[in-house]
């Protein structure tokens, strides 16, 4: 794509904005991640949170401790910096149950594919997709960028309630929620690996950068893995990634 | 032992609230917290404790409730809802003390929208994610993550019982435009759109709630722009503008990050007013550049640490006060007030 330009915008008087572009994008997603990554391992004086998003990143601070415009130059000349790749991740395999009662929707993603479920499971289980961010309701986490094919529109019903763990379609990103949630994605898969959990010293298992890959289980390993989650012995390990 | 407050017949929207979960926007967190921070930190002061203890936060009204076998100082701030301890009639933004077994009315609010209640030691219930405070849609923290029912019993900290009788003198009541600076998305936005912005009268509907509160506006607000918006943060005071047109202003349990543009974000410092306005109210807006809406936070941050100037304290038992609160007997206050039961 052509040359990326950022720009920092105030957003209210306690935040700056960082904008890379306004489309979803893998290239404005890198240097989302980088930004981001900079400014844990080199932090600004004043900074109280950052917000990394799909091509975009809110920096929250002070302005009565640090100078709006200081913040301002030093995020402008840290996001004009050259990423020549994301900083490395963990690589997580999940695994999921795909269609029946655990994947409601995965007929009509297929169809819409013109393929048969299983030919869609597959599709859907060979993606190597990032964590783009996490928003909309505690640990849920946006992946993608998954190519033409899955530019799938979102339903137009809201479905009132799908459980934690659901993962769901749609606009070329994989969603995984971490808590029960309303939703109008499509509701494809089930994991039983719980990626927010409130009580932990760790409560969140995704991070934005992080890379997922879906592995389809049984019926009845998707039932042995929820038992043991339900009993809380279960977890899942990363591998640290090597792009 | 310690004390407790029975929620009997509490109204429809009582909540536990603090000052929210900061720092983890980044996890699709909501930060939460009061729905107006200067009501919850004028309850603090009155009872001569930290902002961070819990309170509840009513909305519209707060029902009936009863004290257990200890007494419990308390106070109600933020919109008038009128208050009786044990039958009797109290002042607004008083600390009085409940004593044991004792009921506790706060009627349906006269002015404004959200009131809390303070006790001293503070509502104490098991903290989620580092917060007391209640975000219902994903069910998380207060009671069980969701609005107090009838029989709800809220645990209290250790009490101080420093603050009877202590009050707080209000010095004026504002009714001017709220103050905006332009958002993230203003340019999305038509110069006409930004006119009737600045110079059009809003109403406050009735679709609002924690999250946001839906304006009319004098016409609707279209976005020029035909592509959608990659989700991104949102900031607390966002004017954030949907398809159907009517602005919401979002408020302390706005969603991380959103789709919609946003076209003006109101400063921190008119943020508490504005949630107060009852529905039905009719407010204007009007444009102030960054510089002055972090002055304006300044002076904000400076009322809020000099709330105790205002506050009277008592240098001597009242016999008043004590009277009204059933601790004494056979005191004539001159006349009675119309509305004593």
């Amino acid at each position: 794509m052509t040359s990326i330009i950022p720009s920092v915008v105030a957003t209210g008087e306690s935040a700056l904005t960082v904008v890379f572009g306004q489309i979803i994008d893998m290239a404005l997603n890198d240097r989302v991640l980088a930004l981001d990554q900079a400014l844990v391992d080199d932090p600004v004086p004043g900074v109280s949170e950052v917000v990394p998003a799909l091509a975009s990143l809110l920096v929250r601070f002070d302005p009565l401790s640090v100078s709006r415009s200081d913040l301002s130059a030093v995020l402008l000349e840290r996001a004009n910096r050259e990423v020549d790749q994301a900083p490395a991740r963990r690589r997580w395999t999940i695994p999921a149950r795909y269609g029946d009662e655990h994947g409601p929707d995965l007929a009509y993603v297929s169809e819409a594919m013109g393929l048969s479920d299983e030919a869609a499971i597959q599709a859907h289980a060979s993606l190597r997709l990032r964590v783009l961010m996490l928003g909309f309701a505690p640990g849920l986490a946006y992946l993608g960028i998954a190519g033409e094919p899955w530019d799938i529109p979102r339903r137009p019903e809201v479905r009132p309630r799908v459980p934690p763990g659901s993962i769901l379609v749609a606009v070329r990103q994989t969603v995984v929620a971490g808590t029960a949630i309303p939703t109008g994605w499509h509701h494809i898969a089930h994991t039983p690996v719980p990626t927010f959990q409130p009580e932990a010293a760790d409560p969140f298992r995704l991070d934005p950068g992080d890379i997922v890959s879906f592995e389809p289980v049984s019926a009845e390993e998707h039932a042995c893995l929820s038992q043991q989650a339900d009993a809380g012995s279960l977890t899942i390990t990363p591998a640290t990634d090597d792009r | 032992m310690t004390a407790e407050i029975k929620a009997l017949r509490p109204g429809p929207s009582v909540t536990v609230q603090d000052l929210g979960r900061r720092g983890l926007q980044r996890f699709g967190v909501t930060e939460g917290g009061v729905v107006d921070r200067r009501a919850h930190h004028l309850g603090a002061a009155l009872l001569r404790q930290s902002p961070a203890f819990a309170s509840l936060e009513m909305a519209g009204t707060g029902g009936l409730f009863r004290s257990g076998d200890q007494a419990v100082e308390l106070v109600v701030t933020g919109a008038t809802m009128p208050l009786r301890v044990g039958g009797r009639r109290q002042p607004h933004a008083t600390a009085v003390l409940l004593p044991p077994e004792t009921e506790l009315e706060i009627s349906a609010a006269v002015a404004g929208t959200y009131a809390y209640l303070s006790v001293s030691g503070g509502i104490m219930t098991e903290p989620e994610l580092g917060s007391r405070s209640t975000h219902l849609r994903s069910q998380m923290g207060g009671l069980d993550g969701r609005t107090i029912r009838a029989g709800d019993v809220l645990p209290i900290g250790e009490q101080a019982l420093a603050a009877t009788g202590r009050r707080h003198v209000e010095s004026g009541i504002d009714d001017g435009a709220f103050r905006f600076v332009w958002g993230l998305h203003c340019s999305e936005f038509s110069e006409h759109i930004r006119t009737v912005l600045v110079e059009g009268q809003f109403v406050i509907t009735g679709h609002r709630d924690r999250m946001g509160i839906r304006l009319e506006p004098p016409e609707p607000f279209e976005s020029t722009s035909s592509i959608s918006l990659p989700s991104s943060p949102v900031v607390i005071g966002d004017i954030q503008v949907p398809g159907d047109g009517q602005p919401v202003v979002l408020i302390a349990d706005r969603q991380p990050t959103g789709g919609y543009p946003r076209i003006a974000t109101i400063v921190q410092a008119d943020l508490d007013r504005f949630a107060q306005q009852s529905s039905g109210a009719r407010v204007r807006f009007s444009e102030v550049t960054i510089d002055q809406a972090t002055d304006l936070l300044d002076v904000y941050r400076s009322e809020l640490a000099a709330l105790e100037d205002d506050i009277v304290t008592p240098t001597a038992p009242d016999p008043e006060v004590l009277w009204r609160q059933n601790l004494i007997s056979g005191f004539t206050v001159g006349e009675q007030e119309a509305d004593d039961r």
